[in-house]
């Protein structure tokens, strides 16, 4: 009886350990994960200020980047708050792409025409239970301000590749900020979903 | 001289309040924190119009024409300018290690009027304004107002501004006509400093948003609360403070 009572016992702590073990062991690779996927975006965008590209071909080249390393489902949902769910499927598909579009515009007339843009990593480190946040500095030289402070925000699904959701500048989330423009906007037009699209349409067109 | 500077800016702060707000229809407020966004956005295109035709241009001049040594010398005198602001408020908050350090830079970079830091090895001190001690106080942020010239803040903090401009280093010698000059040109080279430094984070706002309003506006109240949510929690490490974009995940499916 005594025999059985250890067997147990240290069947019980062997269970324990590895199932700690294992925890903090993915714990630990989602965070390097997101890491090493920051360092890559990093590196298409550094082959993108290389490479000879005409205006339209780099804005191409960062709509590619922007679908590959970002959520932009998650980003499309959370960037319009309570009134995503007001939306038809087809003001839904329409405004994902274009907001997918809008990001990539930005991204090209800011970091387009700069060269060496690099990325200092500071900390890698877990927020709730399915999100990463990569913490770091971007330098960026030539620029008025050469460092700026970003954190990166990770969706890590168990099930899938961690996106980016969200990217904080100084402290200043720009899904945040998106969020609030849209709700402003589709507020203002009476709580119509589809004013949203046009105006992003419009910005676009400009 | 001093009371009278701080009567004169109090009273324009006042009378600016008591004018301009006038409040929106609830149902067009984009943002509960701000009742008076109608009027807001008036002075806003305004702001918006004086830095398109004068800032924006010397700002971009600034940057072309002021080599790089003596812009960090502007930036470092901008910066010494405020410590004794910072000292006073760390104090008043309780921070006392703050206001050490703080006092401690501010006299050993008398010695160069700030122009030169001769603390860059040590870590320098947390920012502290006014409208933070105010916080820690208890009083309330108040509504967002956007102030001619200097910009949207809640009018705690606008508030804090004005005292913010009373207590100058340069106050003490008010009487040499010299630094009397020197004093009212400060707000001005603070502003070009940090205007030609944030260049391309401004412009950003200004032509990339969808509604340069209410982006500026996110910008301003992200910033500020996790300026004051870092101090709350005795967190000096920015990045580990909780920021809105917290919440807005709080309910997200990841999966789906």
């Amino acid at each position: 009886m005594d025999r059985y009572f250890k067997l147990i016992i240290i069947l019980f702590f062997t269970f324990f350990l590895s199932f700690n073990l294992t925890s903090n062991t993915s714990l630990a690779s989602k965070t390097e994960n997101a890491s090493s996927i920051v360092q890559k975006l990093i590196e298409k965008i550094q082959n993108i200020q290389e490479t000879k590209y005409t205006e339209e071909e780099k804005r191409t080249e960062f709509l590619k980047v922007i679908e590959t390393f970002f959520d932009m489902n998650i980003v499309a949902k959370v960037s319009t708050g309570p009134y995503w769910r007001t939306a038809t499927s087809n003001e839904k598909k329409r405004y994902t792409e274009l907001i997918t579009e809008l990001i990539a515009d930005v991204t090209a007339s800011q970091l387009g025409d700069i060269s060496n843009v690099e990325f200092q990593l500071h900390s890698s480190f877990q927020k709730g239970d399915k999100m990463v946040i990569v913490s770091g500095e971007l330098l960026v030289p030539n620029q008025s301000k050469s460092k700026i402070n970003v954190n990166w925000r990770f969706s890590t699904p168990d099930s899938d590749v961690p996106k980016i959701i969200d990217v904080e500048f100084e402290n200043i989330s720009m899904l945040v900020a998106q969020k609030e423009e849209s709700v402003a906007i589709i507020r203002k037009n009476g709580g119509v979903f589809s004013a949203l699209i046009t105006a992003i349409e419009e910005k676009l067109r400009k | 001289m001093i009371l009278n500077r701080f009567f004169l800016t109090a009273t324009f702060f006042l009378a600016f309040l008591s004018t301009s707000c006038s409040s929106v229809d609830e149902e067009l407020i984009s943002n509960r924190k701000d009742p008076f966004e109608d009027t807001n956005r008036k002075i806003f295109v305004f702001n918006d119009n004086l830095d398109t035709v004068v800032l924006e241009p010397i700002a971009a001049g600034y940057n072309k024409v002021i080599p790089s040594y003596a812009k960090t010398a502007i930036n470092n005198h901008v910066y010494w300018v405020g410590l004794p602001n910072n000292t006073i408020n760390s104090a008043l908050q309780r921070k006392w290690e703050n206001a050490t350090i703080s006092s401690l830079h501010f006299t050993v970079n008398a010695l160069t009027l700030g122009f030169v830091n001769l603390l860059i090895e040590d870590e320098p001190p947390h920012q502290q304004d006014f409208g933070q001690t105010l916080a820690f106080y208890g009083v309330s942020e108040g509504p967002y107002v956007v102030v001619p010239v200097t910009g949207g803040k809640t009018s705690r903090h606008a508030f804090s501004e004005v005292i913010n401009f009373v207590i100058n280093p340069y106050s003490a010698f008010t009487e040499n006509k010299t630094i009397d000059q020197a004093i009212s040109f400060q707000p001005v080279l603070t502003t070009i400093s940090w205007r030609a430094t944030n260049f391309e984070l401004v412009n950003d706002l200004k032509y990339n948003s969808l509604d340069a309003y209410v982006r500026a506006r996110s910008a301003y109240y992200q910033n500020r609360f996790k300026k004051i949510q870092s101090y709350n929690n005795n967190n000096n490490d920015n990045n580990n403070a909780p920021s809105e974009a917290d919440s807005l995940f709080d309910n997200l499916d990841t999966e789906g």
